[in-house]
Protein backbone atom coordinates (compact mmCIF):
# COMPACT_ATOMS: atom_id res chain seq x y z
CA UNK A 1 0.00 0.00 0.00
CA UNK A 2 1.43 3.30 -0.97
CA UNK A 3 0.82 6.43 0.96
CA UNK A 4 -1.95 8.61 -0.55
CA UNK A 5 -0.90 12.09 -1.46
CA UNK A 6 -2.50 15.02 0.23
CA UNK A 7 -4.17 17.13 -2.42
CA UNK A 8 -3.79 19.98 -2.54
CA UNK A 9 -0.44 19.80 -0.83
CA UNK A 10 -0.22 21.34 2.58
CA UNK A 11 1.23 24.80 2.41
CA UNK A 12 3.01 24.57 5.71
CA UNK A 13 6.22 22.66 6.03
CA UNK A 14 4.86 19.40 7.33
CA UNK A 15 7.47 17.31 9.09
CA UNK A 16 7.46 13.92 7.46
CA UNK A 17 10.35 11.50 7.32
CA UNK A 18 11.44 10.99 3.71
CA UNK A 19 11.80 7.54 2.22
CA UNK A 20 15.54 7.85 1.89
CA UNK A 21 18.24 9.98 3.37
CA UNK A 22 20.60 12.27 1.54
CA UNK A 23 24.35 12.16 1.91
CA UNK A 24 24.64 15.92 1.74
CA UNK A 25 22.37 16.46 4.72
CA UNK A 26 24.10 14.21 7.21
CA UNK A 27 26.84 16.42 8.55
CA UNK A 28 24.77 19.56 8.89
CA UNK A 29 22.13 17.68 10.85
CA UNK A 30 24.38 16.21 13.48
CA UNK A 31 25.14 17.75 16.84
CA UNK A 32 28.63 16.36 17.33
CA UNK A 33 29.77 15.55 13.79
CA UNK A 34 32.35 13.18 15.22
CA UNK A 35 32.25 10.84 12.26
CA UNK A 36 30.72 13.10 9.64
CA UNK A 37 32.89 16.20 9.60
CA UNK A 38 35.67 15.87 7.07
CA UNK A 39 37.99 17.78 9.35
CA UNK A 40 37.38 15.41 12.23
CA UNK A 41 40.08 12.82 12.91
CA UNK A 42 37.32 10.24 13.12
CA UNK A 43 35.70 11.15 9.82
CA UNK A 44 34.24 8.18 8.03
CA UNK A 45 32.45 8.11 4.72
CA UNK A 46 31.12 4.74 5.81
CA UNK A 47 29.39 6.40 8.71
CA UNK A 48 27.62 8.76 6.34
CA UNK A 49 26.50 5.87 4.16
CA UNK A 50 25.26 4.02 7.20
CA UNK A 51 23.35 7.06 8.44
CA UNK A 52 21.68 7.54 5.06
CA UNK A 53 20.65 3.90 4.96
CA UNK A 54 19.30 4.19 8.46
CA UNK A 55 16.66 6.64 7.20
CA UNK A 56 15.24 3.99 4.87
CA UNK A 57 15.41 1.42 7.64
CA UNK A 58 13.50 3.61 10.08
CA UNK A 59 11.01 4.61 7.41
CA UNK A 60 10.15 1.01 6.68
CA UNK A 61 10.25 -0.24 10.24
CA UNK A 62 7.94 2.48 11.55
CA UNK A 63 5.51 2.14 8.69
CA UNK A 64 6.34 5.34 6.90
CA UNK A 65 4.89 3.99 3.71
CA UNK A 66 1.49 3.74 5.39
CA UNK A 67 1.32 6.78 7.62
CA UNK A 68 3.44 9.80 8.30
CA UNK A 69 6.41 9.63 10.62
CA UNK A 70 6.79 13.02 12.21
CA UNK A 71 10.58 12.95 12.18
CA UNK A 72 13.21 14.66 10.11
CA UNK A 73 16.21 13.10 8.46
CA UNK A 74 18.26 14.94 11.06
CA UNK A 75 16.54 13.08 13.87
CA UNK A 76 17.56 9.79 12.32
CA UNK A 77 21.14 10.91 11.71
CA UNK A 78 21.37 12.10 15.29
CA UNK A 79 20.01 8.80 16.55
CA UNK A 80 22.53 6.98 14.40
CA UNK A 81 25.40 9.03 15.75
CA UNK A 82 24.20 8.48 19.29
CA UNK A 83 23.91 4.75 18.68
CA UNK A 84 27.50 4.59 17.44
CA UNK A 85 28.68 6.58 20.44
CA UNK A 86 26.65 4.41 22.79
CA UNK A 87 28.18 1.32 21.30
CA UNK A 88 31.60 2.89 21.57
CA UNK A 89 30.92 3.76 25.19
CA UNK A 90 29.85 0.27 26.16
CA UNK A 91 32.75 -1.36 24.36
CA UNK A 92 35.21 1.06 25.88
CA UNK A 93 33.87 0.49 29.37
CA UNK A 94 34.25 -3.20 28.80
CA UNK A 95 37.78 -2.75 27.55
CA UNK A 96 38.57 -0.52 30.50
CA UNK A 97 37.51 -3.34 32.78
CA UNK A 98 39.84 -5.61 30.88
CA UNK A 99 42.95 -3.53 30.87
CA UNK A 100 42.79 -1.12 33.76
CA UNK A 101 44.87 -3.19 36.14
CA UNK A 102 47.57 -3.46 33.49
CA UNK A 103 47.33 0.12 32.29
CA UNK A 104 47.59 1.81 35.69
CA UNK A 105 50.48 4.23 35.70
CA UNK A 106 50.87 4.10 31.94
CA UNK A 107 50.55 7.00 29.56
CA UNK A 108 47.27 8.75 29.45
CA UNK A 109 46.03 11.10 26.75
CA UNK A 110 44.25 14.34 26.09
CA UNK A 111 40.78 14.48 24.65
CA UNK A 112 38.74 17.09 22.89
CA UNK A 113 35.17 17.95 23.77
CA UNK A 114 33.91 15.11 21.61
CA UNK A 115 35.95 12.44 23.34
CA UNK A 116 38.45 12.11 20.52
CA UNK A 117 41.95 11.54 21.69
CA UNK A 118 44.12 14.44 20.63
CA UNK A 119 47.30 14.22 18.65
CA UNK A 120 50.04 12.61 20.69
CA UNK A 121 52.20 9.54 20.59
CA UNK A 122 49.16 7.46 21.34
CA UNK A 123 47.15 8.71 18.45
CA UNK A 124 49.73 9.12 15.73
CA UNK A 125 47.64 6.92 13.52
CA UNK A 126 44.05 6.86 14.57
CA UNK A 127 42.93 4.76 11.69
CA UNK A 128 43.21 1.09 12.48
CA UNK A 129 45.66 1.44 15.31
CA UNK A 130 43.57 3.46 17.68
CA UNK A 131 44.45 2.87 21.31
CA UNK A 132 40.93 1.65 22.00
CA UNK A 133 41.66 -1.19 19.59
CA UNK A 134 45.02 -2.24 20.92
CA UNK A 135 45.61 -5.46 22.73
CA UNK A 136 47.98 -4.43 25.49
CA UNK A 137 50.55 -6.50 27.33
CA UNK A 138 49.66 -7.95 30.66
CA UNK A 139 51.70 -5.83 32.99
CA UNK A 140 50.00 -6.29 36.37
CA UNK A 141 50.71 -2.66 37.13
CA UNK A 142 48.55 -2.47 40.18
CA UNK A 143 50.02 -5.59 41.72
CA UNK A 144 53.47 -4.23 41.03
CA UNK A 145 52.64 -0.92 42.63
CA UNK A 146 51.36 -2.68 45.73
CA UNK A 147 54.54 -4.73 45.85
CA UNK A 148 56.53 -1.51 45.58
CA UNK A 149 54.82 -0.19 48.65
CA UNK A 150 55.41 -3.34 50.61
CA UNK A 151 59.02 -3.44 49.42
CA UNK A 152 59.53 0.11 50.55
CA UNK A 153 58.40 -0.88 54.00
CA UNK A 154 61.20 -3.38 54.29
CA UNK A 155 63.77 -1.16 52.72
CA UNK A 156 63.66 -2.48 49.19
CA UNK A 157 62.83 -1.26 45.79
CA UNK A 158 63.53 2.39 45.47
CA UNK A 159 62.64 3.51 48.95
CA UNK A 160 65.20 5.79 50.54
CA UNK A 161 66.57 4.43 53.79
CA UNK A 162 68.53 6.63 56.12
CA UNK A 163 70.86 5.83 58.95
CA UNK A 164 71.64 8.02 61.95
CA UNK A 165 73.20 7.63 65.32
CA UNK A 166 72.76 9.13 68.73
CA UNK A 167 75.00 9.22 71.73
CA UNK A 168 74.01 7.12 74.66
CA UNK A 169 74.45 8.82 77.98
CA UNK A 170 74.91 6.58 81.00
CA UNK A 171 71.90 6.83 83.22
CA UNK A 172 69.64 8.26 80.51
CA UNK A 173 67.02 5.99 79.11
CA UNK A 174 64.90 8.34 76.97
CA UNK A 175 65.88 9.96 73.70
CA UNK A 176 63.70 11.87 71.28
CA UNK A 177 64.75 10.40 67.98
CA UNK A 178 62.52 12.65 65.91
CA UNK A 179 64.09 15.72 67.41
CA UNK A 180 67.64 14.36 67.33
CA UNK A 181 67.43 13.39 63.67
CA UNK A 182 65.43 16.36 62.51
CA UNK A 183 67.87 18.82 64.00
CA UNK A 184 70.98 17.04 62.81
CA UNK A 185 72.89 18.73 60.05
CA UNK A 186 72.99 15.59 58.04
CA UNK A 187 69.26 14.83 57.95
CA UNK A 188 67.43 18.07 58.52
CA UNK A 189 67.05 18.60 54.77
CA UNK A 190 65.74 15.16 53.96
CA UNK A 191 63.38 14.98 56.93
CA UNK A 192 62.14 18.46 56.28
CA UNK A 193 59.60 18.46 59.06
CA UNK A 194 58.11 15.11 58.15
CA UNK A 195 57.60 12.36 60.62
CA UNK A 196 60.30 9.74 60.31
CA UNK A 197 59.62 6.05 60.33
CA UNK A 198 62.05 4.16 62.57
CA UNK A 199 62.88 0.77 61.08
CA UNK A 200 65.71 -0.55 63.13
CA UNK A 201 67.73 0.27 66.24
CA UNK A 202 71.11 -1.30 66.89
CA UNK A 203 74.43 -0.82 68.55
CA UNK A 204 77.84 -2.29 68.06
CA UNK A 205 80.19 -3.64 70.67
CA UNK A 206 83.79 -2.72 70.38
CA UNK A 207 84.88 -6.29 70.99
CA UNK A 208 84.16 -8.58 68.11
CA UNK A 209 86.29 -11.61 68.81
CA UNK A 210 83.24 -13.70 69.66
CA UNK A 211 82.42 -13.62 66.01
CA UNK A 212 85.29 -15.97 65.45
CA UNK A 213 84.90 -18.19 68.44
CA UNK A 214 81.26 -18.00 69.45
CA UNK A 215 78.38 -20.16 68.53
CA UNK A 216 78.84 -22.34 65.47
CA UNK A 217 82.23 -21.03 64.59
CA UNK A 218 84.09 -23.50 66.73
CA UNK A 219 87.80 -23.99 66.98
CA UNK A 220 90.29 -24.54 64.22
CA UNK A 221 88.52 -22.19 61.89
CA UNK A 222 91.01 -19.52 61.09
CA UNK A 223 89.86 -16.98 58.67
CA UNK A 224 89.06 -17.77 55.09
CA UNK A 225 92.36 -19.25 54.09
CA UNK A 226 91.62 -22.71 55.32
CA UNK A 227 88.65 -24.89 54.97
CA UNK A 228 86.81 -26.44 57.82
CA UNK A 229 87.55 -30.07 57.00
CA UNK A 230 91.28 -29.73 56.96
CA UNK A 231 91.38 -28.81 60.61
CA UNK A 232 88.73 -31.13 61.85
CA UNK A 233 89.58 -34.14 63.92
CA UNK A 234 86.64 -36.07 62.66
CA UNK A 235 86.52 -38.11 59.54
CA UNK A 236 82.84 -38.23 58.67
CA UNK A 237 81.07 -35.27 57.08
CA UNK A 238 77.50 -34.90 56.12
CA UNK A 239 77.03 -32.97 52.95
CA UNK A 240 74.38 -30.28 53.21
CA UNK A 241 72.93 -28.14 50.45
CA UNK A 242 73.99 -24.54 50.18
CA UNK A 243 70.55 -23.19 51.14
CA UNK A 244 70.75 -25.11 54.37
CA UNK A 245 74.01 -23.45 55.22
CA UNK A 246 72.54 -20.09 54.29
CA UNK A 247 69.46 -20.61 56.45
CA UNK A 248 71.71 -21.61 59.31
CA UNK A 249 73.73 -18.46 58.84
CA UNK A 250 70.58 -16.36 58.85
CA UNK A 251 69.41 -18.00 62.04
CA UNK A 252 72.81 -17.30 63.49
CA UNK A 253 72.65 -13.66 62.49
CA UNK A 254 69.19 -13.35 63.84
CA UNK A 255 70.23 -14.80 67.14
CA UNK A 256 73.08 -12.39 67.40
CA UNK A 257 70.99 -9.38 66.51
CA UNK A 258 68.13 -10.11 68.82
CA UNK A 259 68.70 -12.75 71.43
CA UNK A 260 72.21 -11.73 72.24
CA UNK A 261 71.50 -8.04 72.53
CA UNK A 262 71.78 -6.78 76.04
CA UNK A 263 69.43 -3.93 75.36
CA UNK A 264 65.89 -3.62 74.23
CA UNK A 265 63.73 -0.61 73.61
CA UNK A 266 60.30 0.84 73.45
CA UNK A 267 59.36 3.38 70.84
CA UNK A 268 56.51 5.78 71.39
CA UNK A 269 55.93 8.75 69.13
CA UNK A 270 59.49 8.36 67.92
CA UNK A 271 60.78 8.70 71.47
CA UNK A 272 62.92 5.77 72.40
CA UNK A 273 63.33 4.31 75.85
CA UNK A 274 66.28 1.98 76.25
CA UNK A 275 66.23 -0.92 78.66
CA UNK A 276 68.09 -1.41 80.88
CA UNK A 277 69.29 2.01 81.84
CA UNK A 278 72.56 2.68 80.00
CA UNK A 279 75.57 2.38 82.21
CA UNK A 280 79.25 3.11 82.09
CA UNK A 281 81.04 0.54 80.04
CA UNK A 282 78.07 -0.08 77.84
CA UNK A 283 77.66 1.07 74.27
CA UNK A 284 78.35 4.75 73.83
CA UNK A 285 76.46 5.15 70.63
CA UNK A 286 73.45 3.61 69.03
CA UNK A 287 72.29 3.71 65.44
CA UNK A 288 68.90 3.85 63.94
CA UNK A 289 67.76 3.17 60.43
CA UNK A 290 64.77 5.07 59.32
CA UNK A 291 62.93 6.24 56.30
CA UNK A 292 61.04 9.37 55.54
CA UNK A 293 57.68 8.44 54.00
CA UNK A 294 57.37 10.17 50.68
CA UNK A 295 54.31 11.92 49.37
CA UNK A 296 52.09 9.46 47.52
CA UNK A 297 51.72 12.03 44.76
CA UNK A 298 55.47 12.45 44.36
CA UNK A 299 55.73 12.70 40.60
CA UNK A 300 59.31 11.40 40.66
CA UNK A 301 57.82 7.99 41.20
CA UNK A 302 57.14 6.08 38.04
CA UNK A 303 53.59 6.25 36.80
CA UNK A 304 52.18 8.69 39.32
CA UNK A 305 51.14 10.96 36.47
CA UNK A 306 49.81 8.10 34.37
CA UNK A 307 46.53 6.27 34.22
CA UNK A 308 44.94 6.11 37.66
CA UNK A 309 41.44 4.96 36.84
CA UNK A 310 39.00 4.37 34.03
CA UNK A 311 38.69 8.11 33.66
CA UNK A 312 42.25 8.60 32.47
CA UNK A 313 42.57 5.60 30.20
CA UNK A 314 43.68 6.78 26.77
CA UNK A 315 40.59 5.43 25.07
CA UNK A 316 38.73 7.60 22.59
CA UNK A 317 35.68 7.03 20.46
CA UNK A 318 35.82 3.86 18.43
CA UNK A 319 36.71 4.39 14.80
CA UNK A 320 33.64 3.63 12.76
CA UNK A 321 35.49 1.48 10.25
CA UNK A 322 36.66 -0.81 13.01
CA UNK A 323 33.20 -1.68 14.22
CA UNK A 324 32.43 -5.10 12.83
CA UNK A 325 29.15 -6.55 11.59
CA UNK A 326 28.06 -7.49 15.09
CA UNK A 327 28.45 -3.93 16.21
CA UNK A 328 26.91 -2.43 13.11
CA UNK A 329 23.71 -4.42 13.56
CA UNK A 330 23.52 -3.42 17.21
CA UNK A 331 23.88 0.20 16.14
CA UNK A 332 21.08 -0.08 13.59
CA UNK A 333 18.73 -1.57 16.13
CA UNK A 334 19.64 0.95 18.80
CA UNK A 335 19.29 3.86 16.38
CA UNK A 336 15.86 2.59 15.37
CA UNK A 337 14.85 2.48 18.99
CA UNK A 338 16.13 6.00 19.55
CA UNK A 339 14.07 7.18 16.57
CA UNK A 340 11.07 5.53 18.08
CA UNK A 341 11.71 7.36 21.32
CA UNK A 342 12.02 10.72 19.55
CA UNK A 343 8.82 10.05 17.66
CA UNK A 344 7.19 9.16 20.96
CA UNK A 345 8.35 12.44 22.45
CA UNK A 346 6.87 14.33 19.52
CA UNK A 347 3.59 12.51 19.68
CA UNK A 348 3.25 12.64 23.43
CA UNK A 349 3.68 16.34 23.88
CA UNK A 350 -0.09 16.48 23.78
CA UNK A 351 -2.03 13.51 25.05
CA UNK A 352 -4.91 14.27 22.78
CA UNK A 353 -4.81 16.17 19.55
CA UNK A 354 -8.07 17.84 18.66
CA UNK A 355 -9.57 17.10 15.30
CA UNK A 356 -12.80 18.56 13.99
CA UNK A 357 -15.61 17.12 15.99
CA UNK A 358 -13.43 14.83 18.00
CA UNK A 359 -10.03 14.13 19.56
CA UNK A 360 -7.26 11.77 18.55
CA UNK A 361 -5.08 10.04 21.05
CA UNK A 362 -1.60 9.58 19.65
CA UNK A 363 0.62 6.64 20.53
CA UNK A 364 3.46 8.74 21.92
CA UNK A 365 3.52 7.20 25.39
CA UNK A 366 3.43 3.69 24.00
CA UNK A 367 6.30 4.49 21.66
CA UNK A 368 8.41 5.88 24.47
CA UNK A 369 7.76 2.91 26.72
CA UNK A 370 8.52 0.50 23.93
CA UNK A 371 11.65 2.36 22.91
CA UNK A 372 12.99 2.53 26.46
CA UNK A 373 12.41 -1.16 26.90
CA UNK A 374 14.17 -1.95 23.64
CA UNK A 375 17.13 0.21 24.53
CA UNK A 376 17.45 -1.42 27.91
CA UNK A 377 17.33 -4.85 26.33
CA UNK A 378 19.91 -3.93 23.74
CA UNK A 379 22.24 -2.53 26.38
CA UNK A 380 21.74 -5.57 28.59
CA UNK A 381 22.31 -7.90 25.69
CA UNK A 382 25.58 -6.24 24.83
CA UNK A 383 26.72 -5.96 28.43
CA UNK A 384 25.89 -9.59 29.12
CA UNK A 385 27.78 -10.71 26.06
CA UNK A 386 30.76 -8.55 26.91
CA UNK A 387 30.75 -9.75 30.51
CA UNK A 388 31.35 -13.24 29.18
CA UNK A 389 34.33 -11.96 27.25
CA UNK A 390 36.47 -10.23 29.82
CA UNK A 391 40.02 -11.45 29.75
CA UNK A 392 39.58 -13.11 33.12
CA UNK A 393 36.46 -14.89 31.92
CA UNK A 394 38.27 -16.05 28.83
CA UNK A 395 41.01 -17.48 31.02
CA UNK A 396 38.36 -19.28 33.05
CA UNK A 397 36.87 -20.70 29.91
CA UNK A 398 40.24 -21.83 28.68
CA UNK A 399 40.88 -23.53 32.00
CA UNK A 400 37.50 -25.25 31.85
CA UNK A 401 38.17 -26.31 28.33
CA UNK A 402 41.50 -27.80 29.30
CA UNK A 403 39.96 -29.61 32.25
CA UNK A 404 37.23 -30.99 30.10
CA UNK A 405 39.65 -32.13 27.44
CA UNK A 406 41.58 -33.96 30.13
CA UNK A 407 38.38 -35.63 31.28
CA UNK A 408 37.69 -36.75 27.76
CA UNK A 409 41.19 -38.06 27.39
CA UNK A 410 40.79 -39.98 30.63
CA UNK A 411 38.16 -42.04 28.90
CA UNK A 412 40.38 -42.92 26.00
CA UNK A 413 41.73 -46.48 26.49
CA UNK A 414 45.44 -46.50 27.07
CA UNK A 415 47.66 -48.85 25.20
CA UNK A 416 48.47 -51.81 27.43
CA UNK A 417 51.93 -53.14 27.06
CA UNK A 418 52.09 -56.88 26.80
CA UNK A 419 55.63 -58.09 27.25
CA UNK B 1 1.88 53.18 25.29
CA UNK B 2 5.56 52.89 24.63
CA UNK B 3 6.99 50.31 22.28
CA UNK B 4 8.45 48.45 25.24
CA UNK B 5 4.99 47.49 26.36
CA UNK B 6 3.94 45.95 23.09
CA UNK B 7 3.63 42.22 23.24
CA UNK B 8 3.72 39.71 20.44
CA UNK B 9 3.48 35.98 20.60
CA UNK B 10 6.75 34.52 19.38
CA UNK B 11 6.63 32.15 16.47
CA UNK B 12 8.91 29.56 17.97
CA UNK B 13 9.09 28.13 21.48
CA UNK B 14 9.06 29.09 24.22
CA UNK B 15 5.72 30.62 23.51
CA UNK B 16 3.04 31.08 26.09
CA UNK B 17 1.45 27.82 27.16
CA UNK B 18 4.12 25.88 25.26
CA UNK B 19 2.03 26.08 22.15
CA UNK B 20 3.72 28.06 19.42
CA UNK B 21 3.70 27.82 15.69
CA UNK B 22 5.46 24.45 15.62
CA UNK B 23 2.87 22.93 17.90
CA UNK B 24 0.05 24.36 15.84
CA UNK B 25 1.63 23.08 12.65
CA UNK B 26 2.01 19.66 14.22
CA UNK B 27 -1.67 19.60 15.09
CA UNK B 28 -2.53 20.61 11.54
CA UNK B 29 -0.29 17.87 10.18
CA UNK B 30 -1.91 15.25 12.36
CA UNK B 31 -5.35 16.54 11.40
CA UNK B 32 -4.57 16.46 7.70
CA UNK B 33 -3.34 12.93 8.01
CA UNK B 34 -6.18 11.64 10.15
CA UNK B 35 -8.94 13.37 8.23
CA UNK B 36 -7.67 12.64 4.73
CA UNK B 37 -5.70 9.42 4.98
CA UNK B 38 -7.19 7.60 7.92
CA UNK B 39 -10.85 8.61 7.96
CA UNK B 40 -11.16 9.77 4.37
CA UNK B 41 -14.67 11.22 4.42
CA UNK B 42 -15.17 13.68 1.61
CA UNK B 43 -17.87 16.13 0.75
CA UNK B 44 -18.23 18.15 -2.40
CA UNK B 45 -18.65 21.76 -1.51
CA UNK B 46 -20.83 23.93 -3.73
CA UNK B 47 -20.32 27.62 -3.06
CA UNK B 48 -23.32 29.63 -4.19
CA UNK B 49 -22.37 32.47 -6.48
CA UNK B 50 -23.93 35.70 -5.31
CA UNK B 51 -23.00 37.34 -8.55
CA UNK B 52 -24.60 34.84 -10.84
CA UNK B 53 -27.67 33.79 -8.89
CA UNK B 54 -30.85 35.55 -9.69
CA UNK B 55 -32.40 35.96 -6.28
CA UNK B 56 -35.65 37.69 -5.46
CA UNK B 57 -35.24 41.34 -4.58
CA UNK B 58 -37.66 41.26 -1.70
CA UNK B 59 -37.38 37.77 -0.27
CA UNK B 60 -33.79 37.19 -1.09
CA UNK B 61 -34.44 33.69 -2.32
CA UNK B 62 -33.65 32.09 -5.63
CA UNK B 63 -35.38 29.18 -7.24
CA UNK B 64 -32.45 28.52 -9.51
CA UNK B 65 -29.12 28.74 -7.80
CA UNK B 66 -25.82 29.20 -9.55
CA UNK B 67 -22.70 27.99 -7.91
CA UNK B 68 -18.99 28.31 -8.38
CA UNK B 69 -16.84 25.32 -9.24
CA UNK B 70 -17.39 22.61 -6.64
CA UNK B 71 -14.46 21.62 -4.46
CA UNK B 72 -13.74 18.26 -2.93
CA UNK B 73 -13.17 18.73 0.77
CA UNK B 74 -12.18 16.26 3.44
CA UNK B 75 -14.21 16.69 6.57
CA UNK B 76 -15.58 14.76 9.50
CA UNK B 77 -19.18 13.97 8.71
CA UNK B 78 -21.68 12.71 11.23
CA UNK B 79 -25.15 11.52 10.57
CA UNK B 80 -27.29 13.33 13.09
CA UNK B 81 -30.92 12.33 12.73
CA UNK B 82 -33.85 11.66 10.52
CA UNK B 83 -37.28 12.79 11.54
CA UNK B 84 -40.35 11.68 9.68
CA UNK B 85 -43.59 13.47 10.24
CA UNK B 86 -46.89 12.42 8.77
CA UNK B 87 -49.45 15.08 8.06
CA UNK B 88 -52.67 15.18 6.05
CA UNK B 89 -50.59 16.65 3.29
CA UNK B 90 -48.24 13.68 3.23
CA UNK B 91 -45.01 12.43 4.71
CA UNK B 92 -42.25 14.85 5.47
CA UNK B 93 -38.78 13.51 6.15
CA UNK B 94 -35.99 15.74 7.48
CA UNK B 95 -32.47 14.35 7.48
CA UNK B 96 -29.63 16.15 9.25
CA UNK B 97 -25.91 15.76 9.18
CA UNK B 98 -23.11 17.74 10.71
CA UNK B 99 -19.94 18.43 8.84
CA UNK B 100 -16.85 19.46 10.78
CA UNK B 101 -14.25 21.20 8.69
CA UNK B 102 -10.61 21.69 9.52
CA UNK B 103 -10.40 25.44 9.26
CA UNK B 104 -6.69 25.83 8.50
CA UNK B 105 -6.80 23.19 5.80
CA UNK B 106 -9.62 25.00 4.10
CA UNK B 107 -8.35 28.52 4.40
CA UNK B 108 -4.59 27.96 3.98
CA UNK B 109 -4.41 25.16 1.46
CA UNK B 110 -7.67 25.31 -0.46
CA UNK B 111 -8.56 28.98 -0.24
CA UNK B 112 -12.07 27.99 0.69
CA UNK B 113 -14.44 29.62 3.15
CA UNK B 114 -17.53 27.96 4.50
CA UNK B 115 -20.74 29.93 4.41
CA UNK B 116 -24.26 29.42 5.58
CA UNK B 117 -26.52 28.78 2.61
CA UNK B 118 -23.94 26.92 0.59
CA UNK B 119 -24.51 23.27 -0.28
CA UNK B 120 -22.49 20.17 0.26
CA UNK B 121 -22.89 16.81 -1.36
CA UNK B 122 -22.27 13.78 0.80
CA UNK B 123 -22.79 10.54 -0.98
CA UNK B 124 -25.57 11.04 -3.44
CA UNK B 125 -27.48 13.65 -1.51
CA UNK B 126 -27.22 17.39 -1.22
CA UNK B 127 -27.37 19.20 2.07
CA UNK B 128 -27.79 22.84 2.78
CA UNK B 129 -25.65 24.47 5.41
CA UNK B 130 -28.04 25.95 7.92
CA UNK B 131 -25.76 27.19 10.61
CA UNK B 132 -22.07 27.49 11.34
CA UNK B 133 -20.19 27.53 14.60
CA UNK B 134 -16.52 27.55 15.53
CA UNK B 135 -16.63 25.51 18.70
CA UNK B 136 -12.93 24.80 19.18
CA UNK B 137 -10.08 27.15 19.87
CA UNK B 138 -6.81 25.36 19.56
CA UNK B 139 -5.06 25.32 22.93
CA UNK B 140 -7.59 27.87 24.04
CA UNK B 141 -6.07 30.56 21.89
CA UNK B 142 -8.69 32.85 20.41
CA UNK B 143 -6.58 33.50 17.33
CA UNK B 144 -6.39 29.78 16.63
CA UNK B 145 -9.94 28.90 15.81
CA UNK B 146 -9.66 25.44 14.63
CA UNK B 147 -12.89 23.90 13.56
CA UNK B 148 -15.89 24.97 11.55
CA UNK B 149 -18.93 22.93 12.45
CA UNK B 150 -21.67 23.03 9.87
CA UNK B 151 -25.13 21.92 10.72
CA UNK B 152 -26.77 20.74 7.50
CA UNK B 153 -30.13 19.55 6.43
CA UNK B 154 -30.87 17.55 3.38
CA UNK B 155 -32.06 19.69 0.51
CA UNK B 156 -35.51 18.95 -0.74
CA UNK B 157 -35.86 17.74 -4.26
CA UNK B 158 -35.68 20.66 -6.63
CA UNK B 159 -34.10 23.02 -4.14
CA UNK B 160 -30.64 22.51 -5.53
CA UNK B 161 -30.00 21.12 -8.93
CA UNK B 162 -26.70 20.13 -10.44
Amino acid sequence: MSIPTLTPASKLSAVVLPVTGATGNVNSSLPYKIYSDETSPMYSSQFISGAVDQVSFVFKKLGGDILDIELTEGNVYTAYEEAVLEYSYLINVHQATNILSDALGNSTGSFDSKGNIEASALSSSLSGSHIALKYPKFDYSMTRRIADGIGAEVGLNGSVQYSASFDVTPGTQDYDLQSIIETSNEHSGSVNGKRILIKKVFYKTPQAMWRFYGYYGGLNVVGNLHNYGQFSDDSTFQLIPAWHNKAQAMAFEDAIYTRMSHFSYELRDNKIRIHPRPYNGGPRKMWVEFSVPTDVWDSKNEGVDGVNNMNTLPIGNLPFENINAIGKQWIRRFALSLCKEILGQVRSKFGNVPIPGDNVTLNGSALITEAKSEQEKLRDELKTTLAEMTYSKLAEKDANMTDNVEKVLDKVPNYIFVG
Amino acid sequence: MSDDNKWEQPASPPPPLFTGQKEKDFVKQVNDEVIERVVGQTVVYYPISLEHTNFHNIYGEAVEKSFLNPVRVYAMVKYESQNTTTTPLGVDRIEKISVAFHKRRLSEDQDLFVREGDFVQYGEHFYEILSLTEPKWLFGQVESRFEIAASCVRAREGLFNV
